[in-house]
């Protein structure tokens, strides 16, 4: 039965949200729909359901989203759009290093680092992620960790680990 | 018309600038690593406008006429917004790896540890 009330909730929501009416009709149909999602694939999805209903895991989840779009993405959008237009690049692909474990983690942390502009992943490890960088500074994995993606891996921490 | 109308169209303008800049990012940058750059980020910021001019319209409307379905309106381009967020940066990464394994080196790169890895390593 793990996984399933966590997975049943999203499912519940997202479908909602799609049919934008809240009659009985449509209430009961999504939580039958919900439920059933929840009893499929919801052990695939949760590994610990203690952890996926945490309110505070979602408070964060919540503040990275507001914090990620107003702060990283446009402080990272004004550094390339200058580079666009004045062409001054030094690409490469430098070792950043992980220290979360799991999945949800690391997938939250590729992501960020690819949504930024100036930086793509390329590959990933067990221990490192390969990063294309548009303006190498350090070809240091610490140093390098430091201005890509330290802020990042704190927030993804608190969120699913 | 009023206000609103002049905050949709400043938000449509930002995003036809940052899709543009990608566009001249396609253009301009060297080699298929950097041009992901300018391709998938600056069409990604510019549609987050293309979002928030459609959910102006909409809440507009919704304060106007008082109809839900135009609050409907507004959690959908939402839904779309995530959508294109989760999607997005999976196909760079997609695109990134597979160029680097069929062969295309980073042009003018100053250091490329995934080859290091690449020669040293598994394969």
């Amino acid at each position: 039965m793990r996984g399933v009330v966590a997975t049943a909730l999203l499912a519940f929501i997202t479908y909602i949200i799609f049919t934008g009416s809240l009659t009985p009709y449509d209430l009961v149909t999504g939580v039958i729909v919900g439920v059933a999602i929840g009893l499929l694939v919801g052990r695939f999805l949760v590994e610990n359901d203690a952890k996926a209903l945490n309110p505070v895991r979602w408070a964060w989840g919540l503040v990275y989203f507001l914090w990620y779009f107003l702060v990283a993405e446009v402080k990272a959008h004004a550094d390339v759009m200058r580079r666009i237009i004045t062409g001054d690049i030094e690409p490469g692909i430098v070792k950043v290093p992980l220290k979360v474990k799991s999945e949800y983690a690391r997938t939250l942390v590729a992501n960020s680092i690819t949504n930024t502009p100036g930086t793509v992943v390329v590959d990933v490890d067990e221990d490192y992620l390969y990063v294309n960088w548009i303006n190498v500074t350090t070809d240091e994995p610490e140093e390098a960790k430091k201005e890509i993606c330290e802020e990042f891996e704190k927030y993804a921490e608190r969120i699913f680990e | 018309m009023s206000w609103v109308n002049y905050l949709i169209y400043a938000f449509l303008a930002v995003n036809i600038t940052f899709n543009l800049l990608g566009s001249i990012a396609l253009h301009r940058f060297p080699d298929v690593y950097t041009r992901l750059h300018g391709a998938t980020k600056c069409t990604t910021f510019g549609t987050i406008f293309a979002v928030f001019a459609v959910a102006a319209h909409a809440l507009y409307q919704l304060h106007v006429t008082g109809d839900a379905k135009y609050l409907q309106m507004t959690l959908h381009s939402f839904v779309a917004l995530i959508a294109l967020l989760l999607t997005n940066p999976v196909g760079a990464h997609a695109i990134a790896k597979a160029a680097h394994l069929s062969g295309y080196k980073p042009a003018k790169a100053v250091i490329d540890a995934y080859e290091e890895k690449l020669g040293g390593g598994k394969e």
